[in-house]
């Protein structure tokens, strides 16, 4: 229909800027992959490619040809290298550092040229297709720096160790990098613009970006919860219940509410990598007698017909603290015993968005602390937990449910399915029970537990949420489940043998798969639910199973470096443990900034002495006065943007300022005829006329104008 | 079903123009969907700083040039509706005009780009050319025709390619754009002209060859007069005896269709040329009468841009209107490129015995084509043997209704001799 206008080709800044992208781009991916010789021959291998590219769509050589012949190098270069590698004539000749270095340059080199020819190609042919460029150009950072994904602030490590010991947060940096990657990459969807409309684009997209870069939250909350049970995530996207309170600052966020995510799961799937959720830091000595440290957050109690749920109301498990310290302490019932627990104190750090606090063990205290790095942690406060402190052998001998409890607190802990066939399983399995212990709720408990462990098989391929009791269908069918159906089942077998039993939520942390630093590393994979029972006198005891028999792999061992680099940050070291005295590295930005400052003086001040020289000169040479004055005419016309261009005549330039000076053209025949030897003509006065313009440039050019050329520096840049 | 094809075509013309009210082009679209996937997807799934930031800011770079492209497309719009867009400007095909328009250049603008196009007349290249601070519209026609109203699209898009907004602009100007008088050298109107006297254009040979002229490309060597060349030094050829007659009743008729304006270039050269005699019968497509007129011919043709999907439509009538000396003596000006008019002038064919059928062509048809190889390997070189067969195409059905068929290269001035029409079905023309 219309005539679509001809894009101009790009200028040479631009094909400039986009060789150095793909140079670098190249060089990112190839430095792990290459030797030095082979990512300098990938690099001059792309810039040979941008020229072919540019050629082939010049001479319209076919889309499909340049695809073809693309791929067609990419395969070569990689049979080319798989046989200089494979041959033996070729080390024999070469010798084998030699054959290395030749098959890296053949398959970098080869394979660099076919790629970036391919992306240009495709991008001169169509600028949808820059896309692929731009992929191509940001995904060479992106892949250098994804070790840092999943909350891993100690990788990458050449990047990370840098800034930490500037005491700088990587977060920040990272987020700046992406910043400036986007705007960087962006301009390869430019098509042949002035450098003027560039200059002015690039300000305001690193302005856009450094708005973004001051107001964004960069911490990235997490809008799925982070572990596989639904223990983390925002309270008010599961529940829509109350609200947290304020992050960071002081203490820890605030609102109450809990876990109200179904836990019987069937794509219970661990996929996604770990990620760090929270870290503790133990204020005592504490080493678990099982090895495995808990993190309680919620438990569930109330039989709700289908599962157990959290218990609503305030009137049961009271000591389970599901308010966040906000402004003061929070406290739970005391119903642990002083004399058979140990008070843990320790100081939590959330690294993600949890709908109720996590502590270890029983915590009986919640306090709140001074955030000590806001932009790392969403919440901070001191715990005060009790862990059993006595073998579990000696409980023996005690009630679960006390004579004291008044009867709808007994239903509430001992409330099971209808299903008969709890009890008479639980009666089978308390059978062999030894006969000194018939009748302890404690030996019977352990009974239930060791068949379970025994009988039970862990998995987290499992179909059970279907039923209408998952439960049931577990413990009477394959009893092939995860740590919800172990507890869940251990819990209403031990109900129904009169043991008040309740599941809780949280996190088990395995002490031998971590360092042995103060600092707990709380990951994600590491959500786990299990049974407690209550114990006359002691208070709620955890009773978790073991299955013997799983499918799992042993869980991974907790990144010692991490762990020592949150815990680090916890206690305030701004460098995270990477300087000795834990000051940031300081850098001079005052002298730099003064350095600088004083260069752009200097050079501004040379500028405008050039300036001054070249207005002055006609006046302080008298024998080259036309030349000079001319030239002076020519300065004036530059600084406002009326320079002859590459190319143009003298006469074609006057011309063309006609409008803005008439007199100039005079001016131009006058000077063109003297520097040819000639004279400007009869009665032709060289100073009236550069008068003439300078009269002519006051009455047609806007004072604004006149202002900007005036204190324009590098005006005479431009003259020609 | 055709009334269907109509409302279907409405709907895809109405979706094309209100595809310049919205905002995002297709790669907008892209980057947009992008960014949000980086942003709220990938990123946050994985917690990728860089790549969350990246599809943040991406997103955020799309929103300010889809403001600064709004802003800037409200801009120019009111500017051009402030312009006087009034004026008559006549001008040949391929000429340049400055139509008076300026508008901000929007060059200090970060991110915008602007361009104008125009809707009506279509095929209208514009530039903006910019002159002490906006930009002036310069306009150069690749068709004939004649509007009243000029319909500009001013394209104000951001530099990345975005976002594009594209404002209507109407305004009153006449523009008329006739086709340049095709040129022909001297001894290719020596053909036509024949003897001392002023031949028809179509006239048949006829009679003993004794009549002489220069050598002219294309004839055959067997008539040179090569005693004559030993003498003089210069190439005669025998000629069969023309009519003297000059028979000044040409009659001449102008079928539009498809890649027609080297014909209406050389239409327009006979009528002012004097080819067609003095009292000569014109007519073409879409014209309601024949004239005798050399003004009105023009105008016939320059309007004739309008019948191009009808070509040849008027030919029976004008046959009919014409007596049978004018029927004798007729030239036709047909395309080059084959279609349904074509089946018309073979209904005509009949009552046009001796037609003279002349079209005219801008590529070189009787340079090396390229090789089969070169084919293959790029593009271009397709389109222009494509051109090459439909010119055969054409030459050989209208030689097939008993047409005398010229093919005129407007470029060079040249006619193309029977062997390089016949050697344009080849794969490879050479000359």
């Amino acid at each position: 229909m219309t005539a679509d206008l001809p894009r101009r080709p790009d200028g040479p800044f631009v094909t400039a800027f986009k060789a150095l992208l793909y140079c670098a781009a190249i060089g990112l991916y190839l430095v792990h992959f290459s030797s030095p010789v082979g990512v300098g021959a990938a690099m001059l291998a792309s810039l040979v490619a941008l020229g072919l590219a540019a050629l082939a769509q010049r001479s319209g050589l076919r889309l499909s040809v340049s695809v073809a012949a693309a791929l067609g190098g990419v395969a070569l270069a990689l049979a080319a290298g798989a046989w200089l590698l494979e041959a033996r004539a070729v080390p024999e000749v070469l010798g084998i550092q030699r054959s290395l270095i030749a098959a890296d340059v053949l398959i970098f080199g080869l394979g660099a040229l076919s790629v970036v020819f391919l992306l240009r190609r495709l991008s001169l042919a169509r600028q949808e297709l820059s896309l692929l460029e731009v992929v191509f150009v940001a995904g060479g950072v992106v892949m250098l720096l994804s070790d840092h994904r999943n909350r891993m602030l100690h990788q990458p490590r050449f990047f990370s160790d840098w800034v930490w010991a500037l005491g700088l947060d990587p977060a920040t940096l990272l987020a700046a990098v992406g910043i400036g990657l986007t705007i960087v990459s962006i301009f390869l969807f430019l098509r042949g613009q002035r450098l003027l409309k560039l200059i002015t684009s690039l300000v305001l997209l690193l302005v856009l970006g450094g708005v973004y870069f001051l107001l964004a939250d960069i911490r990235m909350d997490p809008d799925k919860p982070q572990d596989a049970l639904g223990l983390s995530g925002k309270k008010g996207d599961r529940d829509k219940k109350g609200g947290k309170g304020g992050k960071g600052g002081k203490g820890g966020g605030g609102g109450g509410g809990g876990v109200s995510d179904n836990p019987f799961k069937d794509d219970y799937s661990q996929n996604q990598p770990p990620t760090p959720v929270a870290i503790s830091v133990l204020r005592d000595d504490f080493a678990p007698r099982n090895d495995i440290i808990y993190f309680r957050q919620a438990v569930l109690s109330r039989y709700n017909g289908n599962r157990l749920v959290r218990a609503e109301g305030g009137k049961r498990d009271l000591d389970v603290l599901s308010e966040y310290p906000r402004q003061r302490p929070v406290k739970g019932e005391s119903t642990q015993s002083p004399g058979d627990h140990t008070e843990v104190p320790s100081t939590m750090y959330l690294l993600v968005d949890h709908p109720q606090p996590i502590g270890l063990g029983h915590p009986m205290r919640y306090a709140p602390v001074k955030n000590p790095n806001p932009q790392q942690f969403v919440a901070a406060y001191d715990a005060v937990s009790r862990v059993l402190s006595v073998p579990t052998q000696r409980l023996l001998g005690r009630r679960s449910v006390p004579r004291t409890w008044e009867r709808a607190r007994r239903d509430h802990y001992l409330a099971l399915p209808a299903d008969p066939r709890y009890r008479t399983l639980a009666d089978i399995i308390v059978r062999d029970v030894d006969p000194r212990f018939v009748g302890d709720d404690l030996a019977r408990a352990y009974a239930i537990k060791r068949f379970l462990e025994r009988e039970g098989y862990y998995t987290l391929r499992s179909k059970h949420k279907s039923d209408r009791d998952p439960t049931a269908s577990f413990l009477f069918g394959t009893m092939r489940g995860y740590c919800v159906h172990f507890a869940h089942a251990a819990a209403y077998l031990m109900r129904s043998q009169g043991i008040a039993a309740r599941v809780a939520l949280g996190y088990a942390v395995q002490t031998r798969k971590r360092g042995g630093g103060s600092a707990v590393l709380v990951m994600s994979d590491r959500a786990h639910a299990w049974p407690e029972i209550h114990l006359a006198g002691i208070g709620w005891v955890t009773f978790d199973i073991y299955p013997e028999r799983t499918d799992m792999p042993p869980p991974s061992m907790v990144d010692y470096d991490l762990e020592k680099l949150l815990g680090e940050l916890a206690r305030n070291d701004k460098t995270a443990g990477l300087r000795p005295d834990g000051e940031p590295i300081q850098i001079p930005w005052a002298f730099i900034g003064t350095i600088a400052l004083f260069n752009i003086a200097g050079l501004l001040l040379l500028a405008y002495l050039i300036k001054g020289y070249r207005r002055l000169a006609p006046r302080l040479r008298p024998r080259a006065y036309p030349r000079l004055a001319y030239v002076a005419v020519l300065d004036r016309l530059s600084e406002l943007g009326a320079a002859r261009r590459r190319g143009e005549t003298r006469e074609r330039h006057a011309a063309r300022v006609r409008a803005l000076s008439p007199s100039f053209d005079p001016l131009t025949r006058a000077h063109l005829a003297l520097a040819l030897g000639g004279s400007p003509g009869p009665g032709v006065d060289m100073s009236a006329l550069v008068h003439a313009v300078g009269d002519d440039l006051k009455q047609n050019v806007h004072p604004i104008r006149r202002a900007l050329a005036a204190i324009n520096p590098i005006g005479w840049i431009l003259t020609r | 079903m055709n009334r269907a094809r109509t409302y279907l075509g409405k709907v895809w013309r109405g979706l094309r123009a209100a595809r310049h009210y919205f905002p995002l082009t297709p790669l907008g679209v892209a980057v947009v969907a992008g960014g949000a996937w980086l942003a709220f997807g990938y990123g946050r799934d994985q917690v990728d700083r860089v790549v969350y930031a990246a599809g943040l800011v991406t997103l955020a770079v799309l929103a300010v040039a889809l403001l600064s492209v709004a802003a800037g497309a409200a801009v120019v719009w009111l500017a051009g509706r402030r312009e006087p867009l009034a004026g008559d400007f006549q001008l040949e095909t391929g000429g340049t005009l400055a139509t008076g328009v300026r508008l901000p250049c929007l060059r200090a603008w970060p991110l915008i780009h602007l361009e104008v196009q125009w809707e009506d007349p279509v095929d209208v290249e514009v530039t903006l050319k910019r002159q002490l601070g906006r930009c002036r519209e310069l306009v150069t026609p690749r068709s004939r025709g004649e509007v009243r109203h000029v319909v500009r699209r001013l394209l104000v898009s951001d530099i990345f390619g975005f976002c594009r907004l594209g404002p209507r602009l109407v305004a009153e100007q006449y523009l008329r754009v006739s086709p340049p008088a095709a040129r022909v050298t001297a001894h290719v109107l020596t053909r036509f002209l024949g003897g001392d006297h002023l031949s028809y254009p179509g006239g048949a040979p006829e009679g003993e060859m004794i009549e002489m002229r220069r050598y002219v490309h294309g004839d055959p060597l067997r008539h040179v007069l090569w005693k004559a060349f030993a003498r003089t030094r210069k190439l005669l050829v025998r000629t069969p005896e023309q009519a003297i007659n000059p028979r000044p009743s040409a009659a001449g008729y102008m079928v539009a269709g498809p890649g027609d304006e080297p014909t209406a270039s050389a239409a327009r050269f006979f009528i002012e040329g004097g080819l067609l005699g003095d009292d000569f019968v014109f007519s073409a497509d879409g014209a309601t009468h024949p004239t005798g007129d050399g003004a009105e011919a023009l105008e016939q043709i320059i309007l004739s841009v309008r019948s191009r999907p009808r070509g040849g439509h008027g030919l029976a009538a004008f046959v009919e209107s014409m007596d049978d000396v004018r029927r004798q003596n007729c030239v036709l000006f047909v395309p080059p490129t084959p279609g349904r008019w074509l089946d018309r002038v073979e209904k005509a064919a009949r009552r046009l015995p001796h037609a003279h059928v002349i079209t005219a062509i801008d590529e070189r048809p009787h340079a090396a084509g390229p090789g089969r190889l070169r084919r293959l390997l790029f593009a271009g070189g397709q389109d222009l043997a494509r051109a090459q067969r439909r010119l055969h195409t054409v030459c050989r059905r209208l030689s097939s209704f008993g047409f005398e068929v010229s093919v005129l290269h407007r470029p060079s001035g040249e006619l193309l001799t029977a062997a390089q029409i016949e050697g344009l079905a080849r794969e490879r023309v050479r000359a």
